[in-house]
């Protein structure tokens, strides 16, 4: 069990979290929601948790991932939104391209990618948030690597 | 470090100095629900009321003294059984709305939270259950000619209908309505494919990724297996891309997205074809629209019998259904569960974690173990543990003449269902618990 409080956990992860929630997601206020939910859920389950860091980003890479398929309301009401000047440019849009691509890669690919660049995670503890065995991460980290090198039309 | 690692690592510091200043909101801790702590208890009581009992049952025996009673917090049992269900009885979770469509023909598409389309054979009908209480919704005559059973997809803001058959021609062509912009339509000019029927398609994020087994064909019938034909539109530059054909001979297919990988799932027939006793092999195969390249070919396992369906939820595992196996399809095709009679009519779909099917069986000898057995009308709810293992199965009841289910969906914690009895319509809404 991790011996930190849930307090201390919340502040040194927070902007971590959120930034992982914000390339997973590509909207700032939806990153804010599923951060905010992700360390509820965490608060909630905190003496069971072992590696709270390991579980609140596997939790919010989920939200994320169902958060690609909305409901028609939350769509339009998102699309209205967008339609605002100003509401959503919170990152430069070179940025914002190439996490667009990042998120065009398949859903495990992406996610391995943003855990490798945005935290600089070993594959060892990529495969513990993914969920997975070391081997698929590192298949799924090489493989995410190669494609987003040919769609940026970059060498990997 | 190479170029890429170099764009990443500054895209991934932009982010971070981006949101550095974010100011962390506040979390009302004493608001929220001390689930820890009442576990605790919870625990402490039962084994506090456990240790009592042991303790003092024996020696109430051993003394003739009456064992006083024990006060073990009751704990529900898990819901394995079905609950009996009757037409507009409201079982927990599931709302029911009786719909006329005129003529469903075989395409349906939900978008979640009970948005749901159906195309006719001249117009395409949607109608939004959570919040227009089965009204339908008005969507203006469509610029296809009628036909029936086009495939439909959902880009998240657009449906495309694709495809699709009259009883003396297949289509080729398409139209994608937005809603959210007044539900004008678009069309989509031919696809540079063979017309045939049943189309597979797919949303890539960017691009409508067609396959269509062409190639003699008969409008309605489906066609020996073959390679097929696939194809992509982008709907932005409005363009047509052809790729080479999948390294699989299959007559029927579905298709899935994973962001720019399609994984192309086939056999002679994903539809019900009737207890025939033959086998067939089913097969899988990933095209990289990247770089237009096809993987490997997954073939089947062991040959199956009988039925097939495949569903899958976003970022999840494909799970195919067949007789006697169900197979998830990752580097092969990983037998997880066992169906020794599927349903006919069967409509499955996935979503967090959780399989839903839908079908109906009259085969009185699946009893017991099987599943599906004994029933005749009933939503299956498969439980998935840890990596996308099918472990245990649920039964879920609902009304009998909703048995013949057009489609289900899951989305946005909703599992949607539309089905087809003596000429009515019947779509439920499902909050799983």
């Amino acid at each position: 069990m991790d011996q930190r409080t849930f307090e201390s956990f919340y502040e040194s992860d927070y902007h971590a979290v959120l930034a992982l929630a914000r390339v997973l997601t590509g909207d700032r206020g939806r990153a804010e929601d599923v951060t905010h939910e992700a360390f509820i859920a965490a608060y909630q389950q905190w003496d069971d948790l072992r590696t709270p860091e390991a579980w609140v980003r596997h939790v919010v890479a989920n939200k994320a991932r169902s958060l690609l398929r909305r409901s028609y309301a939350e769509r339009r009401a998102i699309e209205r939104l967008d339609a605002e000047p100003g509401v959503g440019a919170d990152l430069p849009s070179d940025t914002e391209e190439f996490w667009a691509t990042v998120r065009r890669l398949p859903t495990r690919q992406s996610q391995a990618i943003a855990l490798y660049y945005l935290e600089d995670r070993p594959v060892s503890e990529i495969s513990d948030i993914l969920g997975c065995a070391e081997s698929t991460a590192r298949k799924h980290l090489s493989r995410g690597r190669r494609k987003l090198a040919t769609l940026l039309g970059v060498e990997s | 470090m190479s170029q890429l690692d170099r764009l990443g690592r500054s895209h991934a510091e932009a982010v971070k100095n981006a949101l550095a200043n974010r100011e962390r909101p506040q979390l009302d801790l004493t608001a929220m629900p001390s689930y820890p702590r009442t576990r605790r208890g919870l625990i402490i009581a039962v084994t506090a009321a456990a240790a009592v009992t042991l303790l003092i049952l024996p020696l109430a025996l051993l003394t003739d003294i009456p064992a006083p009673e024990t006060t073990l917090p009751a704990v529900s049992a898990p819901t394995t059984t079905v609950p009996e269900a009757e037409v507009e009885t409201s079982l927990p979770g599931w709302q029911f709305f009786d719909v006329d469509i005129p003529t469903f023909e075989g395409s349906s598409y939900e978008t979640g939270n009970g948005a749901f389309y159906a195309w006719a054979l001249d117009r395409l009908h949607m109608i939004n259950l959570q919040f227009g209480s089965g009204a339908e919704l008005p969507v203006p005559e469509s610029p296809l000619e009628p036909r029936s059973h086009a495939a439909l997809v959902w880009t998240g803001r657009s449906l495309v209908v694709f495809g699709g058959h009259t009883d003396d021609r297949s289509f080729a062509d398409g139209a994608m309505m937005t809603p959210s912009d007044n539900f004008e339509w678009q069309t989509i000019p031919p696809a540079p494919l063979e017309p045939g029927p049943y189309p597979a398609v797919a949303w890539t994020g960017t691009e409508i990724v067609v396959w269509m087994a062409g190639s003699g064909s008969q409008p309605g019938s489906l066609p020996e297996p073959g390679p097929g034909q696939i194809a992509a539109y982008n709907p932005f530059l409005q363009e047509w891309r052809l790729f080479d054909s999948p390294p699989v001979e299959i007559a029927d297919a579905v298709l899935f997205a994973d962001g720019i990988e399609v994984t192309l799932v086939g056999g002679p027939a994903m539809r019900p074809l009737g207890v025939d006793g033959e086998s067939h092999r089913m097969w899988a195969a990933t095209l990289d629209t990247s770089t237009g390249e096809w993987g490997e070919p997954i073939g089947s396992a062991s040959p199956v019998t009988d039925f097939a369906r495949a569903t899958t939820g976003p970022g999840e595992a494909i799970t195919v259904l067949t007789s006697p196996t169900i197979y998830e399809i990752g580097e092969d095709w990983n037998p997880v569960g066992q169906v020794h009679h599927c349903p006919e009519e069967l409509a499955a779909a996935s979503g967090g974690g959780t399989v839903y099917l839908n079908g109906i069986l009259d085969y009185e000898a699946a009893q017991d173990s099987r599943p599906f057995g004994g029933c005749t009308a009933y939503a299956w709810e498969g439980s998935l543990d840890g990596m996308d293992r099918i472990v245990e199965w649920n039964a879920r009841g609902r009304p009998e003449d909703s048995a013949r289910s057009a489609f289900i969906g899951v989305e946005s914690g909703l599992v949607t269902l539309g089905t087809t009895e003596d000429g009515a319509t019947l779509l439920g809404l499902y909050a799983p618990g």
